[in-house]
């Protein structure tokens, strides 16, 4: 299972192809989706705008189980964006698998089944958790109120509790969709290796491919989730 | 520690793959929060003012509406009670009016029976006198018929008397 990446190099600087590529294009999926769904907006909403909406809701209900009711509208956007752009990443990688031989080079996988992107993302949560707890509470307040509570003993371990959040926070998401994504290319090499192994593979593949799905979907939720936690902890001072 | 976590990439890629997933998220975050985001949320926002609007323009309404019914009510039993009270009052003043009636015609049938008696009596009382006076011009006549004479006052009166104890005497004869 050693996959490549394909890799280029613009001006000196060595870029992961494949994860640019599908990064845009989940960009772009991502995009086009919300952009194509809030067209004509109507106050009694139709097909597409009732999807829009659902995913809005549900983000933000996500959101206000952990933040104070004003400040909702201020993260809002920010989970939604997190929350779509994980759900799509997660879901890319199960449409289809392009790999060149002889290198066995990836071109098509999720952005998510790196370990890097689910790493920035998650990098990514925490630090702006702990920029709205400065701009919340000031740089003294934040400190004290984030570290030093309840004892100043926890110090360090309040300290090295980011650090570790970071890395629960990106690799559950990363060790999800890439294993999801090396079964489901065990089971296509399977397939692909005799015809009688073929008509065996194909519903074990469907199967997996559909548990897949509702995985890359709970994974976007739960990071949602976590990355709103994390920040109603370093916002929300009076609940500790 | 990440290198070791790094299995699709190698690591001359870390740096620039972290920078890129970054930027491209925020590119994505922006070109939402410019193209949809708004117009959704304050639909959704005034979707949800407008329902709620309506829930409590829904509630005046039923309170409006169960006002007016109570002020029907109420109204009708006015009316209810006004219509009785006439009804009562026309009865009373239509009873008033027959008692009266009857006692007029009460009164006056007695008035005109006692006038008639009246009448009567003061009639019989004026026949008498004229038959008295008849009888006595009679008298006289016949007096001075058969005696050929003429009687003074006082004697004829006497005659008078005479002939009508006469009469009387004849009568019970």
């Amino acid at each position: 299972m050693e996959e490549q990446s394909w890799l280029f190099t613009i001006g000196g600087i060595t870029f992961d192809g494949t994860v640019v590529i599908m990064t845009v294009l989940t960009c772009l999926l991502v995009f086009a989706i919300v952009y194509f769904c809030s067209r004509n907006l109507q106050m009694k909403p139709k097909g597409k705008q009732n999807v829009l909406e659902y995913i809005i809701d549900f983000v933000r209900g996500i959101v206000s189980d952990n933040v104070q009711k004003k400040e909702v509208a201020q993260y809002h956007l920010l989970a939604f964006t997190f929350f779509m752009f994980i759900l799509v990443s997660n879901l890319l990688g199960l449409v289809i698998k392009i790999t060149i031989l002889p290198d066995d080079v990836t071109l098509w996988k999720s952005p998510t089944a790196d370990p890097l992107v689910t790493l920035t993302l998650a990098l990514t949560a925490i630090v702006l958790s702990n920029y709205y707890g400065i701009r919340k509470q000031g740089i003294k307040n934040y400190f004290v109120n984030s570290f030093m509570k309840p004892t100043a003993i926890l110090l360090p371990i309040k300290l090295i509790e980011e650090f570790t959040n970071v890395l629960t926070l990106g690799l559950r998401l990363y060790g999800n969709i890439f294993a999801g994504e090396v079964l489901l290319s065990l089971i296509a090499n399977l397939g692909a290796s005799s015809p009688t192994k073929f008509i065996l593979a194909l519903p074990l593949e469907v199967i997996w491919q559909t548990f897949s799905l509702f995985i890359g979907a709970v994974q976007a939720f739960i990071f949602v989730t976590l990355m709103m936690v994390y920040i109603s902890h370093k916002v929300e001072t009076e609940e500790h | 520690m990440i290198n070791q976590l790094v299995i699709a990439s190698s690591g001359q890629t870390t740096l620039s793959t972290i920078l890129f997933v970054l930027v491209s998220f925020l590119v994505l975050l922006l070109a939402l929060k410019k193209f949809a985001w708004g117009p959704v949320i304050n639909m959704m926002d005034a979707r949800e003012n407008k329902i709620a609007g309506d829930i409590d323009n829904a509630e005046q309404s039923k309170l409006n509406a169960a006002n007016l019914e109570k002020q029907r009510e109420l109204e009708l039993k006015e009316a209810r009670t006004e219509a009785q009270s006439i009804i009562a009052q026309a009865k009373e003043t239509a009873e008033k009016n027959a008692h009266h009636i009857l006692i007029d015609a009460q009164d006056n049938a007695v008035r005109m029976k006692k006038q008639a008696k009246e009448d009567i009596r003061l009639e019989r009382e004026r026949m008498v006198e004229e038959a008295k006076n008849e009888v006595a011009d009679l008298s006289i006549e016949i007096a001075s018929k058969i005696l050929k004479k003429e009687l003074t006052a006082s004697a004829h009166q006497e005659l008078i008397q005479s002939s009508i104890e006469q009469l009387g005497a004849d009568d019970n004869g």
